[in-house]
């Protein structure tokens, strides 16, 4: 009977196992369910920021990635959690959110969007918000340098922490060709000697470009050169200290210049199709296509480059560091009219600006997905073949020197930029902004005369005189005359009235 | 036992056969809702490649415009073809370059666009973002045997797929005055959506010309598919899906594999197992059951007649002890001695002698024989005891004497009569007669008492014991009856009458079983 009691104890078990493991499937799933729905309602309490970035190349899902963390943070310490915004054509997306009234607390104002919002209005004051709520930031940047981001002495942006000065007219060669025809970079000091290299190597290397543009045109290396500025139309000469504005492009400077780089061109230095060239520079230099290339010095360049190209560089540079305009305000942080909580979002940005962690967060990424430390302090790859899409963007975060310092670079290189930043020639009108709201409609077809000339002009392919002449007449015809009036009036009275002196940045 | 066994087997069969035929039925039904699923999966592909086709072709008649569009600008191409000044040329292409990067993002499957002057080889292209660079490349590097294959081609006004460095590419060219304008998709990234909604490793999703030919695939596949269902890829059995664009050089294809018996394996494992574990269970369940509820019950029926021919045994047993008969007779013997009549105490001790011992009988049945002896010895007893009080007749056919009848039959109610109908002042006759009609023994015995009272036949007829007066329970003819049931059932009846004058007669109806002629002599061997 024991026997008995037992097969049916036995039978039952299983059958109940079964309906067991069936019900526990379901019960599973349905907690599941229930933890995500917890989830969504945790979120609910904190208020949701909108911050704009100009993130070029990173994937959402990694975006994503770095949202959830900076929101751990967000969270702990302010109570809120951010939502980054960003796309490809983040200049018309920002513009559409504005214009339809879409939330959008904060937002990084690229080149012109600074004056442009300024103009429509969709920009906050920020004077008194960043004295009760933005203490660090002050502490962080520099009260002098804050200022610099004001139009008509009220305050509208906040400059990231970052270099602002640029080494003018500087090339970085390929040591290993040097090497190879015994050639010191140190002996050249000149132009000419420059292109005593060039000839050689032209010579020499017959499959080989000589020279190519880091960035935009041959010329945007040169100090009175900055495409994506409204300080192309009536600049301070003489790295920024002539205090009359000119038309930099009716400059001596300019025209020789110009015949420089036709020079090069006819010689054949260049590249003959450089507006159908579809390699990125740095995998041509690698591939060794390429013999030199025209950069920006800074500190810590030569070792960026150096790895970036997998080539050992040398970099000669001709003129001086200089800011050679209000850089400063050239990619300001800024507090829009559609926020939902000015307060929050200063408190937000003061955040930024102070913990290290955040600031890591956005110009590398998470750390062991996007980055990770080495032994010696640095921070590099956590997988090199993957690469790192946040760190050609760290520039444009808010404080990059309380971040770690990418592999190749000094590990003293946030003390070097500030350095660099100090010593170079500073422009008379470092710290202003000119409101060129009054003659925008002129600056608009100024720009686009410009756009249309410079690749073909500062590339060298036309005779220069013949199409710096075109251009000239154009833009005379659309109202330069008017432009540098307008900015010349407005820095003698900034001038008159300034309370500061930008001669020093940091002291 | 032995009934135990089979029983467990036949089960065992019947729930096996009911769990083997939910398992086919089960089988069975997995395997028909699979195929509506399949045919409803296959009705939501066709229909899903067909509006994926109908984008791609959207796009395709949109880019077509944009090219003819550009075509169509004279002054612009004019200021290319200019071989003296550079200026307007280099400005013009510039914005050419411009116009394009504005352009490229508004289509969509358009990877890139680009103008070729065939003269100077002048490359003016850009690509969409999400492009790499080492096909924009590759696609400028080719530019010319792009150009030569369009200017080999039959039908100048179609879209074309062409291999670059290995891969195919979908290019549409339209040229004017030596300037081609071309734009190229690349098969891969056309397809990309779909494979990245639908595709997986089961199902492979593949660009193909309008002939069929494969272009693009996930997996190598290089092959024409015209009408076929079904196609083996890397030794795996897939059925297709085609939908042909009507306009323009381009098939899709989805290649499902076809995993239907897996597919029905893994989804019919865990309720075929529950089937057979239910099964078992319910099987040792009532084996287990019927052992305590059913069976044994059962058993009772099947060994009731034994157990019921044991009691009618035992009940027989106890009649023949009847001790008032037997008091009776001692006091008789010891009256008999007492009166010093000594040879008839000696004839009553030798009839109880014999009475006893024929009542010992332990057989259930007697032959008429051997039962008209004990009535006689019983006779005996009585005469004894009731001189002329009593008398009993006893005729018997020849022919009878040697067949069975229950015992105790005749006794029970000759001792019955004794019992009720004697009485001081007249004689009791009781007569028994015993002989054959047709096939039955039929046994009668009469008596000259009272008869049966109206009640008491009734009773008797159903078999039921008697109660008397005094409260005492007559089961002897109720014993008799249930008795000749038991032995021949329906065949026997006993007629309880009264005659026409005074007393009872009672009529037994005995059906013969066997041929009377052949018994004697066995019998009588047996007697020996």
């Amino acid at each position: 009977m024991k026997k008995k009691i037992a097969i049916v104890f036995s039978v039952f078990l299983i059958i109940f196992c079964f309906f067991l493991f069936y019900s526990n499937k379901n019960q599973n799933f349905l907690l599941k369910d229930t933890t995500k729905n917890a989830e969504k309602k945790e979120t609910k309490p904190y208020t949701r920021l909108v911050v704009a970035i100009p993130y070029s190349r990173v994937e959402e899902r990694d975006l994503k990635l770095v949202e959830e963390e900076i929101n751990k943070i967000c969270r702990k310490e302010l109570e809120i959690e951010i939502e980054i915004m960003t796309s490809s054509s983040y200049y018309n997306q920002v513009n559409l959110m504005l214009a339809g009234d879409e939330q959008l607390d904060i937002m990084v104002a690229t080149n012109e969007m600074l004056m442009e919002n300024y103009m429509n209005g969709y920009l906050l004051p920020l004077d008194s918000l960043l004295e009760n709520y933005g203490k660090d930031i002050t502490e962080q940047i520099g009260e002098k340098i804050v200022r610099a981001c004001s139009i008509n002495q009220t305050l509208y942006g906040i400059p990231g922490n970052r270099d602002y000065a640029k080494g003018s007219d500087a090339y970085m060669l390929r040591k290993d060709i040097l090497d190879k025809y015994h050639i010191n970079p140190k002996n050249i000091k000149t132009h000419e000697d420059l292109d005593e290299v060039f000839a050689l190597v032209k010579e020499n290397e017959k499959d080989m470009t000589v020279l190519v543009s880091g960035a935009g045109t041959m010329m945007e290396h040169l100090y009175f050169v900055d495409a994506a500025s409204a300080s192309n139309f009536g600049r301070h000469m003489n790295y920024g200290r002539d205090e009359k504005i000119v038309n930099s492009f009716e400059t001596e400077e300019y025209i020789e210049a110009l015949k420089m780089v036709r020079n090069w061109y006819l010689k054949g230095y260049l590249d003959t199709d450089d507006l159908s060239q579809t390699e990125p520079l740095f995998s041509r230099v690698r591939n060794g296509e390429i013999f030199a290339y025209t950069t920006k010095g800074k500190p810590g360049i030569v070792s960026q480059d150096c790895s970036a190209t997998g080539r050992e560089m040398v970099c000669v540079q001709l003129g001086k560091d200089v800011i050679s305009y209000n850089s400063i305000s050239f990619c300001p942080w800024t507090i829009t009219a559609n926020t939902i909580s000015p307060k929050k979002s200063m408190q937000l940005l003061n955040l930024f600006y102070s913990n290290a962690d955040i600031m890591n967060l956005l110009c590398y990424g998470v750390e062991g997905v996007h980055y990770k430390k080495t032994e010696d302090g640095h921070i590099t790859y956590a997988d090199e073949k993957k690469g790192n899409p946040f760190v050609s963007n760290a520039w444009k975060m808010p404080n990059q020197f309380i971040t770690y310092v990418w592999e190749g670079n000094d590990l003293t290189l946030w003390e070097d930029v500030k350095k660099f930043n100090e010593e170079a020639i500073h422009c008379c009108d470092l710290g202003l902004n000119y409101d060129i709201s009054k003659v925008y409609d002129q600056y608009t077809s100024l720009k686009e005369i410009y756009s249309r000339y410079r690749v073909i002009l500062e590339n060298g392919l036309v005779n220069p005189e013949e199409g710096l002449r075109k251009m000239l007449l154009e833009m005379e015809e659309n109202g330069m005359n008017s432009v540098i009036q307008l900015k010349q009036k407005q820095y003698d009275f900034w001038k008159n009235n300034k309370t500061e002196s930008f001669t020093h940045l940091y002291k | 036992m032995n009934n135990l066994t089979l029983l467990k087997k036949r089960l065992f069969s019947i729930i096996g056969g009911v769990v083997i035929l939910f398992m086919v039925l089960s089988v069975a039904y997995s395997a028909s809702i699979l195929k509506i699923e399949k045919e409803q999966e296959m009705e939501r592909y066709t229909q899903t490649l067909r509006v994926y086709m109908q984008r791609m072709e959207e796009s395709m008649d949109s880019v077509e415009n944009l090219l003819i569009t550009q075509c169509t600008n004279i002054s612009d191409i004019q200021k290319i073809r200019k071989s003296g000044k550079g200026m307007d040329r280099y400005l013009t292409l510039f914005q050419k370059e411009k116009e394009f990067s504005e352009e490229i993002g508004k289509y969509k499957f358009l990877d890139g666009l680009f103008l070729f002057e065939k003269e100077r080889e002048t490359y003016i292209g850009v690509k969409r973002d999400a492009v790499k660079t080492s096909e924009h490349t590759a696609v400028k590097k080719h530019a010319m045997e792009i150009i030569s294959g369009f200017e080999g081609r039959e039908n100048k006004d179609s879209w074309f797929f062409q291999k670059i460095e290995g891969f195919p590419y979908l290019f549409r060219v339209i040229e004017t005055k030596n300037i081609y304008f071309c734009a190229w998709m690349k098969a891969e990234y056309l397809v990309n959506d779909l494979v990245e909604a639908e595709g997986n490793e089961d199902t492979l999703i593949a660009l193909g010309d309008k002939k069929g030919e494969i272009m693009n695939c996930s997996e190598s596949v290089e092959a024409t598919i015209k009408n076929q269902k079904q196609i083996r890829i890397h030794e795996k059995k897939y059925s297709i899906i085609n939908v042909f664009s009507d306009k323009r050089n381009l098939s899709l294809h989805l290649f499902q594999r076809d995993r239907s018996v897996f597919i029905v394996f893994k989804r019919l494992i865990l309720p075929l197992s529950l089937i057979v574990i239910m099964g078992v269970t319910i099987y040792l369940l009532v084996i287990l059951f019927t052992k305590e509820v059913f069976l044994n019950p059962l058993d009772k029926l099947l060994f009731e007649k034994e157990r019921a021919k044991n009691k009618a045994e035992l009940q027989f047993l106890q009649l023949q002890t009847n001790p008032h008969f037997l008091n009776n007779c001692l006091s008789l013997i010891r009256n008999l001695v007492f009166l010093d009549r000594k040879e008839e105490a000696q004839e009553a001790v030798i009839s109880l002698g014999k009475y006893t011992r024929s009542s010992l009988n332990p057989h259930t049945e007697i032959t008429v024989k051997g039962e008209i002896k004990h009535i006689e010895t019983y006779y005996q007893l009585l005469k004894l005891r009731f001189h002329d009080r009593i008398e009993m007749k006893v005729t018997v056919d020849s022919q009878a004497e040697f067949l069975k009848i229950p015992t105790m039959l005749i006794q029970t109610f000759v001792e019955n009569s004794v019992k009720h109908q004697l009485s001081s002042e007249d004689t009791l006759r009781i007569s028994v007669h015993v002989f054959i009609e047709k096939e039955y023994l039929i046994v009668q015995i009469e008596d000259n008492g009272e008869g049966f009272a109206e009640t008491l036949r009734s009773r008797l007829k159903e078999g039921k014991p008697i109660v008397d007066e005094d409260g005492n329970i007559h089961v002897g003819i109720a014993n008799i009856v249930q008795r000749m049931h038991i032995l021949y059932g329906e065949n026997a009846k006993i007629l309880f009458e009264n005659k026409e004058v005074h007393g009872a007669c009672v009529t037994i109806f005995i059906p013969i079983l066997c041929d009377v002629k052949k018994l004697p002599e066995k019998e009588k061997e047996d007697e020996k």
